[in-house]
This record gives C-alpha cells, structure tokens and sequence, in this order.
C-alpha cells in the first residue's frame, strides 16, 4: 500500500522530509537540555485523554471511580479486564445499528461527493468553456457561508423535498462539496497538458480522458479527499440531531452523544462507545497520515 | 473583435464540460444557494415549523434581535470564548510545530490525533475529565498540590475549561499550517541574517514571523469562522450554563429553530451571524494586503 511513488509529495514530504541544520551555540546547548522534558510533556497533554478512556472502557462498572484519586499507573491500566460494557453496548444499546449506518453514510458520502467533484474539478482545471472563472468563484463562495447560518433553511428544505428522518437527509446535504472540489482541482492542473493532447489526438472524448486518463493521475488526491471526508462524515452530529428522529436512523455521534445526556450517566458506557467511536478511525490515521496532511493543507478543510 | 461562431469541436467542448459540472451545480444550487436566499427571506417571517403558517413580518425579527438581552449576552460569550480561544491556539500552534520540526516525527502524529478524534467524543471525555469529584484534571491538579476546582459547574471557569478542550482538539490542524509555512521559507534567509551576525532570536522576529504572515492571515481567518460556530462541545457539556455562562450564538439559533419553534427569528440571527463573519474575513483580507 504504502508504494513510494504514489505518494502525494506536495506538501506532506515539504513538511517532513527537510530538516532544519541543527544550530550550535550556547542556547541551543540549553534547548537541549530543555527538548526532552518539553516533547514528552507536549506528548502528555495530547495523550492522557486517550489513555484514560481506553483504559476505563474495559473496566468493571464498581472499578470506574477506583482509581482516579490519587493518580497512578492503575488510573490508566484496569487490572481485570473486561468486555461487559462493548456487550451491553450491543446488545441492549443499539451500537451495532449505529456503527453500519454510520458507516454506510460515510461510505456513500465519500463515494458521491468524489465522483461529482472530481467532474467539475476536472472541468474547471482542464477544459477552457465560457464562465469557467464564475462556475469557480460561484462555488468557492460556499465556503464564505457557514454550515451553521444555514441549517435552518437546509432543514426547511429537506422537509420540503420529503426527506426528513431518511438516509438521503444524512448525505445528501454534504455530496458537494468546495473544499474537496478546490483540493481536486489543484491537483488535476498539475497534470502536464501532453498527457491530455495525446489523448485527444487518439480521439479520446473529453469524459474518457478525465475517467481514463485524469482520474488515476491523482490517485493520492482521490485517497487524501475520501480520508478528509470520510472523517467528516464519520463526526456528523449537530444535522443528524436536526433531521432524524427515528432510532433506527440513529449515527454514531448521536449514540454516543445520548449515553452522556442520559438521566442516568454511566461512566463506562461513554468511555466504551468513545472508543469504538475512536478508535478505529485512529489505525485508520496511522496508515494514511500523510494522505490526511496533504488533503487539509491543500484544501484548508476545517 | 472576434465575432467568429465557435467551432463545432468548440461546441463539443462546452456541452463536456456542462455535463461535468451539472450534478457538482444541481447540488449546490438545491443545498446551498437556495437556503441562503430562503435564510434571508425567512428572516422577514414569522414561519411556525408545526402549523406550517408562514406569515410576512417586515423587520419585526430584526427589531426583538436589536432589543434581546439573550442575544446580545450569547454574542459575547461568542466573542468572550474568541478570546480565549484563538490566539492562545494559534500562539501554541506556532510553538508546536517549531518544536515538531527538529524534534520527534511520532509527535506531530499524537498532536493530530484529536484533530481526526470527533467533536461529540472529545467533548463527552472532557466533560467527564472535568468533572469536580471524580475528574481526571481535579486529581491530576491534587498530585501536585492544587485543591479541586468546580471546572463546568462555576460560571467563571465554565469557558475556559470549553476553550481549553477545544484549544487541544484544533491546534494540530493550525499546526500543520505553521509547519507548512515554515518549510516554504528559503533556507538561505536564514543563512544570510545569521551571517550578518542575527541571533536565533532575531532570526525569528526579523525572518520566520514576518515569512509567516500569509499563513496567520489564513489561520486567523479560518479559526475566527470556526470558533463562532462552536456548538457541540457547549450544547453536550454545558447545555449554555451555568446561567447562561457558555450560552453562544449557534446554540441560541438552535434551541430558537428546534425548541422554541421561531424559524423566522433563528433565520434573522443567522443573517446576521453570517453578515459579521463575512465582514470579518473580507476585513482581514483586505488589512493584510493593504500592508
């Protein structure tokens, strides 16, 4: 998976690949001195959440309040193990319906959202049409728009349109989307215009050369757009709050966000469902980190 | 002036590229320019989700906006939690990617981490960390001698502790950025200030800050929109309290929206939200390239 040459070299090797020459002078003697307690005191402060909260999500129910005061290896490692709260999860919760629809969402999300913004970038990056300049500023403008001074009206709109408490209401919404449209297009103009002639010469129409021949050029782009959508997606709350009210429907973020608004909070639920809410997206990040850094740094999705 | 018909392959060419950009257009016509022109329209009615009565109003929603105390309270704890969000994010952005450029690559790896972790699971483990008796931070704070604090349950410390949580989930996306703008930096900057005698100290004042502006222009555009949004972590923790001490501009065009069912009320706040955020960005812009 991880062929060298299909990397995306824009930005993510610029940022890992050069190092700064190491200084020497008696500053940077005392940096040296300082570098090792502030990387793992940095390193702390991002960490301890997550080390919290997969520890506390084996725990027994009676072991969750144990060992929190005072703090030691024991706040962060259970001493008897246990699956309990993934199988109330399951089996009394609901988790699994979840975790499928979030997923299918995502999966639909992402598929779409590639397919018809990978189009028009294309179109906007390669083919010289009338407008082109206005098509582009048109759909950057979205981007000045924020998701949250519309919804109400987006809500209105899916009402209108028959799709409140469907699956179409979670995706439809996000297909198109300026970020990803933007990210693609940079890509597809990097792309030598031989590449293109060549095609057109053999008599290849415009849609063949962007499916056959565009589309896998940018391979990296395609993985770095789905992983950045895929992750938004996967996070969806506020709109799903909005538009459905059936359980059946009910997405990861609105499982886990109701076991911590319950009458009746338990702890260890919110720390099983965080992880699996979590966790698996974080492997995920492991293998595609550097697909994950050239997708927001070229795109700038927040 | 070339009054020449476009050739027939001409004409090819453009339906292409028509059909590629169609579904991309339909889309953002249905879903994003139709509900701004409705958000505007709705702002001058008075629309009940439940009735389905819709009624015009003139500015009657503009005018309960201009006299709200609510309102004005939420748009400054908006501005209040802005404060105290981005600039300390975006300062300990910079520090961390200075520091994640010489030292370990695995740390940048867990300062992103977060980034990619959701909304509604950072908020709900913090939420529990904060917690006054049996929260991770209280006992973390008595290891080294600090007596517990009430955290969320106190008015005063209810939105720094949001701040703070939401400071660890966004500063490695402003990291990335930094570390981004860094390594575009001409090596040989350096190299020429440091001959002409620049400490590192100077080094970063006179070539790496200046170097940087472009990309905190970006950041600052970006992390202003962002944290006017804040939603989540706010309406999941702190539900706006305690009294009223974290209640922010998106929460109130929700509960508007969706609890009190004033549509057209929660539309005129959205105006007005999106009016000052563009405001904003188009602002910055401008004073940016104006030096």
């Amino acid at each position: 998976m991880n062929n060298d040459s299909n990397l995306p070299t824009l930005m993510y090797s610029r940022i890992v690949g050069r190092r700064p020459d190491r200084l020497t002078g008696p500053r940077q003697r005392s940096w040296a001195v300082l570098r090792l307690p502030v990387v793992i005191g940095a390193a702390f402060f991002f960490v301890f959440p997550y080390l919290w909260l997969m520890g506390s999500s084996f725990r027994p129910r009676e072991e969750i309040f144990r060992y929190v005061n005072p703090i030691s290896w024991r706040t962060f490692i259970p001493l008897a193990p246990t699956l309990d709260n993934f199988r109330h999860l399951f089996l009394e919760r609901n988790f699994g319906r979840a975790l499928v629809n979030s997923l299918l969402i995502a999966l639909v999300t992402v598929a779409i959202t590639l397919f018809i913004g990978s189009m028009i970038a294309f179109a906007l990056a390669r083919i010289k049409f009338p407008g082109r300049e206005v098509v582009f500023v048109l759909i950057l403008a979205t981007i000045l728009i924020p998701f949250e001074t519309i919804m109400v009206s987006v809500f209105l709109t899916i009402q209108r349109l028959g799709l409140f408490d469907t699956y179409a209401a979670l995706f439809l919404p996000w297909v198109t989307d300026a970020f990803i449209i933007f990210l693609l297009r940079q890509h597809f103009r990097d792309i030598p215009d031989e590449l293109q002639d060549a095609a057109i010469v053999d008599g290849c129409s415009l849609f063949r050369v962007y499916w056959n021949v565009m589309l896998p050029n940018i391979r990296p782009a395609l993985v770095s757009a789905a992983f950045v959508k895929f992750v938004f997606s996967w996070d969806a709350f506020l709109w799903p709050l909005i538009v459905t009210r059936d359980p059946d429907l009910t997405v990861v973020q609105l499982a886990i966000s109701r076991l911590f608004t319950d009458q009746n909070v338990l702890w260890e639920l919110i720390f099983a469902g965080a992880f699996i809410g979590t966790v698996p997206l974080i492997i995920l990040f492991l293998f595609l980190q550097r697909y994950y850094v050239e997708g927001v740094v070229t795109s700038g999705f927040n | 002036m070339d009054i020449r018909k476009p050739s027939a392959h001409a004409i090819e060419r453009y339906r292409s590229a028509l059909l590629l950009s169609l579904p991309a257009l339909v889309g953002l016509a249905i879903f994003w320019y139709w509900p701004t022109i409705q958000a505007v329209v709705l702002g001058f009615q008075d629309y009940n989700l439940m009735s389905g009565s819709q009624a015009w109003t003139g500015f009657d929603n503009y005018r309960t906006a201009a006299t709200d105390p609510l309102l004005g309270l939420t748009f400054l704890n908006t501005v209040i939690y802005f404060l105290m969000e981005v600039p300390l994010q975006m300062a300990l952005a910079l520090a961390l990617a200075l520091l994640v450029r010489r030292g370990p690559a695995w740390l940048r790896t867990v300062i992103l981490v977060p980034t990619v972790t959701s909304m509604v699971v950072v908020s709900v483990i913090w939420g529990l960390m904060y917690h006054p008796n049996s929260g991770l931070i209280n006992s973390l704070l008595g290891g080294v001698g600090v007596p517990p604090q009430p955290f969320l349950t106190s008015s005063q410390q209810a939105m720094p502790s949001i701040a703070l949580l939401m400071i660890w989930k966004n500063v490695g996306f402003s990291m990335l950025f930094f570390l981004a703008g860094l390594v575009s930096i001409p090596r040989n900057y350096y190299e020429a200030a440091a001959t002409d005698g620049a400490n590192s100290r100077q080094l970063f004042r006179y070539v790496t800050l200046p170097l940087l502006r472009g990309t905190v222009v970006f950041l600052l555009i970006t992390n202003t929109v962002s944290a006017f949004k804040v939603f989540t972590p706010i309406f999941l923790i702190t539900e706006g309290g305690p009294i009223n001490a974290t209640r922010v501009v998106v929460l109130y065009i929700f509960e508007n929206a969706f609890r009190f069912n004033k549509m057209g009320y929660a539309a005129a706040i959205s105006v007005l939200l999106a009016l000052f955020l563009l405001i904003i960005s188009v602002y910055s812009l401008r004073a940016s390239r104006a030096r």
